[in-house]
């Protein structure tokens, strides 16, 4: 614990030069991602302090996301980016990345056809035995996963779509410039969902932690849902701000 | 009440189980809108009736509905699933007046009530003066009873003094702010996060502990552009709201 020096003849709170310490060990690359810090208890009994005064140090820590507790694991530290959006943009990754001078990477880990899937053919007005292709994809901007998709492309609207849906395409290219649909809205809802544990690896959380879960419906003129998305945020890492003025 | 029996289909045919296509089913009619909020779903002795089998496979799918947070545990079967949204998030409006306007008798119900003083540092971080005192409170708001908010908000005395004494409990801040002290909630501004519920949170809307909730932090300001309300609320998990993006905000984007 040689990045703890703490002074207790000086005025600075004692649970703000711990959460300094660690916060500059942070920067300065001495203490990684994931490193295990120690427990409030083992911080007490080596300062001699409270456990009020330990605990405040990690909650001011955890509030701005350079530590995180994990259930039954402890405490570590957190260097991953959040992804912060207004809301009326979070499917604007390009963009994300490029404020964070990172790159995106999209990685297609599964297509698959499926036929008779309930929700997917009511939401997409699909005939019983339309076929419609599925794709599961994962989006990184740096090391961090920030978004996981469902994608349910009706082989109606979509025929070949296995040989010309690129992974790097977004939809808006796939749909206007591929496929020729102008894209008349895109109406999303959104919900916080527990994330199951196969979710969760992909996203690199815990499995149970709390994710963002969006429906898409993407809307064309004379078709309705022409498209439909599930994307998954990682919860802890992501934060959508909305303005509301009065009318 | 409406029974909604018609609209719920499984295919026999079909090789995947009943009672994950039963409980598709109603996912997709509650995704679709077509079953909304408080819509009574047919009793188990319906279903096994009209599709011919056994009770114990429409049970699971309702047991497993209701343990997604989609429906209620028991008979009479209710869909719990919320659109509070297009009443709440993107229009200025109180979440008490956003109840109402879902169709449902407000209520709030005050769990404890305090004036702090956070520090120095504290204060100038959320916005308020640096020596400011707030008075702070945690609010249970209810649609027919039933939990759906709990929201925590810090009021600062300068800006409205005695409200730690004048502040009826059970009335919405909106209007208790306008009426007490002329002030006009002109701008809000919300972020929002989907979190696991802290135990407290939990027990306050009758979920469990660590179940998914959206989280949101407002502040909101006034017609002098000063900050009036510093407020936390978690929302039960079967809350959801919409976006729409219109086809102008996505060419904005694309086409830059």
């Amino acid at each position: 614990m040689n990045y703890l020096e703490i002074d207790k003849t000086i005025k600075i709170p004692i649970y703000k030069q711990i959460a300094n310490c660690i916060s500059n060990a942070i920067e300065d690359g001495r203490l990684k991602h994931n490193f295990k810090l120690p427990t409030e208890k083992e911080i007490c009994t080596l300062l001699q302090i409270s456990p009020t005064v330990a605990k405040k140090a990690y909650e001011t820590l955890i509030q701005d996301h350079k530590i995180k507790r994990i259930k039954g694991k402890g405490t570590f530290v957190n260097t991953r980016n959040l992804f912060e959006m207004q809301m009326h943009e979070f499917y604007q990754i390009e963009r994300y990345a490029t404020l964070q001078k990172s790159k995106h990477t999209n990685h297609i880990i599964l297509k698959e056809y499926v036929t008779n899937d309930i929700v997917v053919n009511r939401i997409l007005h699909l005939n019983e035995g339309d076929g419609t292709y599925l794709f599961l994809r994962l989006i990184k901007v740096g090391d961090d996963p920030v978004l996981f998709q469902k994608i349910y492309l009706p082989e109606k609207y979509f025929p070949n779509v296995i040989e010309l849906f690129d992974k790097n395409d977004s939809l808006y290219t796939l749909l206007e410039n591929k496929y020729n649909m102008p894209i008349q809205n895109i109406h999303n809802t959104l919900s916080a969902f527990n994330a199951p544990s196969e979710i969760a690896n992909l996203l690199d959380i815990e499995p149970d932690d709390a994710i963002y879960f969006v429906q898409s419906k993407y809307v064309i003129d004379g078709i309705g849902t022409a498209a439909y998305i599930w994307d998954y945020l990682p919860g802890e890492y992501s934060e959508l701000e909305v303005s509301v003025y009065a009318e | 009440m409406l029974n909604n029996i018609d609209n719920i289909a499984i295919d026999k045919r079909s090789t995947v189980p009943f009672e994950l296509q039963l409980k598709d089913s109603i996912k997709a009619l509650i995704f679709d809108q077509t079953f909304i909020y408080n819509t009574v779903l047919p009793t188990i002795g319906e279903l096994s009736l009209k599709f011919d089998i056994d009770t114990s496979i429409i049970e699971k799918a309702y047991l497993s509905l209701a343990k997604e947070g989609y429906i209620t545990k028991s008979d009479p079967y209710k869909v719990t699933y919320l659109e509070l949204t297009n009443h709440f998030f993107f229009r200025d409006t109180t979440i008490y007046d956003a109840i109402i306007e879902i169709g449902l008798t407000p209520s709030i119900e005050t769990v404890k009530t305090k004036n702090v003083k956070l520090t120095r540092e504290e204060n100038i971080d959320i916005g308020f003066r640096p020596d400011e005192t707030l008075f702070y409170m945690k609010r249970v708001y209810k649609g027919n009873d039933v939990p759906i908010i709990v929201l925590e908000n810090y009021l600062p005395l300068s800006i409205l003094p005695g409200i730690d004494q004048k502040m009826v409990l059970s009335e919405p801040l909106g209007k208790f702010m306008f009426e007490q002290y002329g002030l006009k909630n002109v701008l809000s501004n919300r972020k929002t996060k989907a979190v696991n519920l802290p135990l407290l949170e939990a027990k306050l809307l009758n979920q469990r502990k660590n179940i998914a909730s959206i989280q949101s932090v407002n502040k909101v300001y006034d017609q002098y552009n000063r900050l009036i309300d510093y407020g936390i609320s978690h929302a039960v998990n079967n809350y959801y709201f919409e976006v729409n993006i219109s086809r102008d905000e996505i060419l904005n984007y694309y086409k830059k």
